[in-house]
Parts: C-alpha cells; structure tokens; sequence
C-alpha cells in the first residue's frame, strides 16, 4: 500500500501525526528529524477545547464578527520559556467568507494576547502566543490574503487577534520538508526556512507510525481513508488477540468497545466530546467485531456473543478453545475486511450506538 | 525458587542445564505472566564495564559472542526458525543426512583474563561485528575460583566455590535489571495523561519510542523479506510477535501488532535501516529488552538501540548506578 508525498502532506491526519512526532525524543540518526522537540517544544494538549473570553466574544456580537464560541485546534505545543503555539492543520487553504473562517477567527483571537487566560494559565506561564498553521506550502500564497483579512477585521473590532504563521509542508523526491516563514523561524528558533523533516526512499510511502490512527472528522481521500481504517481495525484486532491469550481458561473474555477505542488511541477516545465522531468510531468496532465473529465462527461456535448496551463476550471453556480462536483471530484479514463491499446494516445499527 | 524482587524470580537447580532448561523454557513459553530475563548485548557491555571495575585484570573470565544471521541465508528459514529455547545449540548427529545451510554464524567463546580481554575488546568490535553480540559473561567470584556465568536468557550458571557469593551476583543484576525495567516503561509508555490548565480539560500524548538503527548499509531486500515475512507469520517465531504488516515500500512495513510471549500490544515500523516501536501503556518492558536482545542476536549485531534520544547502553548505565555490588549481601 503505497501513496504519493505529495499527497500525503495534504491529509490533515498525517499532518497532525507529524507534528507529533516532531515533538518525540529521537536520536539524531533517526529517519524522522524531532524539528520541535530539539528546540524544546512538547505537546502540551491535543484537541483541547478553548473558547474565547467572554467580553471578547459579546463584543464579536456587537461588531458583527462571526466568531466560534468554541473551538479544539489540533494540538497545542510548548517550551520551558512559556511560547505557546496553538497549531492547526489543514489540507488546503480557505476563503474569509467559508465556514473555517469563523473558526480561524477564534483561533486567533484564542492564540492572541489573552492565551494564558484562555489555557487557564497565570500571566507568566505565558510569555509568547503564536497560531501556527500547518499545510501544503503551495496553499501559503493563497491562504496569506485570507489571514491577513481575518487579522484586520478582528483589529478593528478590536479582538485582541494573536500572531499567525504558517508551517508549509513541502515534498519531493527524497524528503518531506517544513517550509517555515519568518513568524515560525523566530517563534520556534529553526535555523532555516526549509527543514527536512522525513526522508522519502523510492517507491515508499513515507507515512510514518500514526499515534492518532484515525479521526471521522478529518476530511480524508478515500484511499487514506481506507488506510486509516485499517491502521484502527489492526489496533483493534491486536487488542481481542491479547485479550484472548492472557485470558486463563475457563474463562469469559468482555470487550466493551469504549475500552477497545480507548486502547487503540492511547486513551484519547475517552476524551472525544463530538458525539457523531463517537457514535462513528462505535459503528466501525462493531462492524469489525460482527466481522471477526463470522470469520471465528466456523472454528469455534458460538464461542463470541454479543450482549447490547455492554459488548462482546469470548467464551473459552479450555485451552484447546483459546489455541483454536487465537489461531482463527489471527487468520483474521482486515486488509480484506477493508477493500471488501459494504456491509447491510443490521438489526441492531441504532440501539448499539448508545 | 526465590523471589529476588518485586518482578523477578530465581530458580535454583542442582539438575543439569540440559535437563532444567527446556523444561524452565516450557513453562514460560506457556505463561503469559512469565518471561526471561533478557540480556541483549548491549547491557551485556555495561555489564563488562562494571566487572572490569569490580575485578583484578588477572582474574580469568569468559565471554561468549553469538551471532545467528538467520534471515541471511541461501534458503527460507523455516525448520530452523524454532522459538528459541534457551538451550546451547545441538549439533547434528548425523551430518551426513542434514540440510546444507549456508547462512553467518557466530558462536566465539572466549576464556582469558580479564585485563587482555579489555584491551583488545574495542578493537575486535571495530573489525568484526559479531564481537557486539555478547550473548555470555562470567563475572569472577571475588571469593574463591571460578565464576559465574550470566547468560542473555536469564539463565545463570554458578561454576565457582560459593552459592553465597553466587547469590550475591545474582542480586547485582537482578538489582540493575529491574530498575532498567522500571526507567524503560517509565520512559516509553505511550498514554494520555491531564496536561496543563483545568484538571480534566486538557490531554496529551506521552511516551518515547525506542529506535533500533542497523549499521550501513542496512539490511537488503531478501534478508528484510525473509526477517518480516518469518516474524510476522510463523507461530514460533524467534521474537514471538505477531501482527499483519501493512507494506508501506519494498523495506518498509508497519505492524501494530502483538508480543505474543506476554500478550501485550506493539507497535512496529520496520525498515532496511532500522526498526522504531511506539510501546503501548502497560506492555512489559522486557518486550523492549527482548527485541533488542533478539535484533542484535539475528538481524544485526552492531545495531545502535535508543530510548527515546538516549542510547540504551546509557539507560542500562544509569540503571547501575546506585546498584551495591556487595558480595557479602
């Protein structure tokens, strides 16, 4: 499964698991380049919920400038020296007059002067703010006029908007690169405006590892999409096959799907509050589990019931029954699970979802 | 047998190794709440350095290299690609009836006091690979002849005058290992946790991953077939994993996949150039020091292994530190 750079720097996904993992401890002789985390930057929060102050937003109302009473950028990152950035990733620029643009306009006002009181923060915890978009660098010329209106109409409306600056992700034939204007260069100390950040070999997908494997919202092609699915499908294929083998027979095995999710993100779902993206990821674990239970059924009967409202139950009356269902689990392809027709919905579709 | 910390446990036996090992390999093969000590080569080094200290250059010891390139070879590895059980290595009977093999193998014992070793260790490492592998040390007792034999299994053999003494080195190691247990798994583990503002509000990711590099120029396109292609789907592998790779390139797969000896989830990304695990919360970390013992044993044995920006060998070094080597203990 292999896919274009050029392509992939374009999938909001891959971007927020880069900027993840230019924040990881990494050796210098590491394929990927820890741009940030060697200049002391850390993850600070993913997809923390922030909304602008109060008075700020009244005055929004007054001024007739659409704000969003709340928005969650991607992820936030952070130095020992207080600098803030609030980053935001996206596949391609937008106009002032879409609905993004609201939620720009709230970044920046978010990311702006008041940032410490908007993270919950003391005055001095903060001593520089910064909203730093991360995307394709042959959308910055574009996406420039859009800022630059945005930033002149909170001004007026005097909003307190931050600083912005953009992290454009550039591909070529060896390398994927961050293309950083001067705004980035100084706020996150890079030495130079193009910084390769993961190198590319011929014929390979550069995607790296994806803490976050997966994310409804995201707007995806449908091959990344697929991909993606699949990433979360082996985390939860893995999950039900370590369950199974720690499993002392006899015994019954329970997986609840919220701790499936919750396994498979490192315990991110838990924290989701987008109720159609929850509902979303509960729909593909069933299907992946309805799909696992007609693939282990010819070897081991009746040995995965499902119990509505609670979750899957693996039977294993003995040890030759767990041999033969971690064999059929692990015969289990969600490769095929994938690139397979859709399935019906079923019976049950709505009630399981709550 | 005798608990010697909170997550190790000795066995002690008078009975030969080759009747105990096998039967000490089954139980743990059979037991996901049991694992081997794993001594990759890499502590092995730090563990020189300590008994170079700890020692008088005349003192004899012993140090044995194991280098197994199991996926470098003229034909597909399946007999042969057995769980390891810890044994020392059968040979053939019959020589006549058995396959012809060709494939780098290294098993170099080496006897000699401990101050020649020192001085020519660096430069046997600089002129052949396999002298990294260190796979067995003794450590000599301090209190008598002979010495005692560590092995890269956990296993320990006692070939000196005194069970105290020998118990006493047990519990050196033993001491070092589970603190670098405890610094490995405190470094790695990927979780959520409460970041800055309101308690509650805010999460991110922390964790570090633990990179293998192999040494130029890498491994070639058989050899990283052979490697993924026998890990990933015969039942007993030597690294004991599972997953379904996903092929990202013709070096370079992903694997989020299993620790089949404990039952913990792994995450993989495997290139020619090296390896990278992202380790879920609550997966051993002896996995950690399972695969780079393993990686160093039959894949490459100069690979350079890092936790997080941290070269292993330093984590192992911190590990020793504060640990009394106290033979009267």
């Amino acid at each position: 499964m292999t896919c274009e750079a050029d392509d992939l720097i374009r999938d909001p996904l891959f971007q927020l698991n880069a900027v993840l993992w230019m924040t990881q401890p990494l050796p210098s002789a590491a394929e990927i380049k820890p741009l940030l985390y060697s200049r002391g930057f850390r993850v600070r929060a993913i997809a923390p919920p922030l909304a602008p102050p109060p008075d700020l937003q009244l005055r929004a109302q007054e001024k007739r400038v659409d704000l969003k009473a709340s928005v969650r950028p991607d992820v936030i990152v952070a130095d020992e020296r207080g600098r803030f950035a609030v980053t935001e990733c996206k596949a391609s620029s937008f106009g002032p007059g879409s609905s993004t643009a609201e939620q720009a306009r709230s970044l920046l006002v978010v990311g702006g002067p008041r940032c410490s009181e908007v993270l919950a923060l003391s005055d001095a915890a903060v001593s520089r703010s910064v909203v730093a978009y991360v995307m394709p660098e042959d959308q910055r010329d574009v996406f420039l006029p859009t800022l630059a209106q945005l930033d002149g109409e909170l001004a007026t409306a005097k909003l307190s908007p931050g600083t912005a600056c953009i992290m454009g992700l550039r591909a070529s034939a060896r390398a994927i690169s961050v293309v950083a204007d001067e705004e980035a260069r100084s706020f996150f100390n890079l030495p130079n405006q193009t910084s390769t950040f993961l190198t590319v070999e011929r014929d390979t997908c550069p995607r790296p590892l994806y803490f976050i494997p997966y994310d409804p919202d995201n707007e995806q092609s449908p091959a990344e999409r697929k991909l993606c699915q699949r990433q979360l499908y082996e985390r939860f294929l893995g999950g039900v096959v370590c369950a199974t083998g720690r499993a002392i027979p006899p015994s019954n095995v329970l997986l609840r799907p919220e701790r499936m999710l919750n396994d498979a993100m490192f315990g991110m779902f838990e924290h989701w509050e987008n109720r159609d993206a929850t509902r979303h990821m509960k729909k593909l674990c069933r299907v992946f589990m309805t799909a696992v239970r007609t693939a282990v059924e010819p070897v081991v009967p009746d040995a995965i019931q499902f119990e509505p409202a609670v979750g899957w139950h693996i039977t294993l009356a003995d040890h030759d029954m767990q041999e033969r269902m971690l064999k059929a689990l692990m015969r289990f392809s969600c490769e095929d699970l994938i690139l397979g027709p859709p399935r019906p919905p079923d019976l049950f579709d709505s009630v399981e979802d709550d | 047998m005798e608990r010697l910390s909170s997550r190790i446990l000795a066995l002690y036996s008078t009975l030969d190794a080759k009747d105990v090992c096998p039967w000490v390999n089954r139980v743990i093969r059979q037991s996901p709440e049991l694992d081997h000590v794993w001594l990759s080569g890499q502590t092995f080094s730090v563990l020189w350095r300590l008994m170079v200290r700890l020692s008088e250059g005349h003192r004899f010891t012993k140090l044995v290299f194991t280098h197994e390139r199991l996926y470098d070879i003229d034909l597909m590895p399946d007999s042969s690609d057995r769980p390891d059980d810890g044994d020392e290595p059968v040979e053939s009977v019959d020589e006549k009836v058995a396959e012809i093999r060709e494939r780098r193998e290294t098993r170099l014992g080496v006897v000699d006091r401990v101050g020649i070793i020192d001085e020519r260790l660096s430069e046997l490492r600089d002129l052949y690979a396999p002298f990294h592998a260190i796979s067995q040390m003794r450590f000599p007792s301090p209190v008598g002849r002979g010495g005692h034999d560590f092995y890269d299994n956990g296993r320990v053999t006692n070939r000196s005058e005194s069970f105290r003494d020998h118990r006493a080195h047990l519990l050196f190691v033993v001491r070092i290992y589970q603190q670098l247990l405890e610094s490995t798994e405190e470094s790695t583990w990927y979780s959520v946790t409460e970041a800055m503002g309101l308690p509650g509000q805010f999460h991110r990711i922390v964790g570090a991953p633990v990179s293998i590099r192999f040494q130029e120029p890498g491994l070639s396109q058989e050899v990283f077939d052979r490697w993924v292609g026998s890990t990933f789907t015969a039942q007993g592998n030597r690294f004991r994993l599972w997953g379904n790779p996903i092929r990202l390139g013709p070096t370079k797969v992903h694997v989020y996949g299993v620790d089949r000896h404990l039952w913990r989830p792994l995450f993989l990304e495997i290139t020619a150039k090296g390896c990278t695990a992202i380790v879920p919360k609550e997966t051993c970390g002896n996995t950690v020091h399972r695969l780079v013992t393993n990686i160093q044993r039959y894949v490459d044995p100069g690979c350079e292994a890092y936790i997080g920006e941290r070269p292993y060998e330093d984590i192992v070094q911190e590990s020793a530190k504060d640990i009394p080597y106290d033979v009267r203990s």
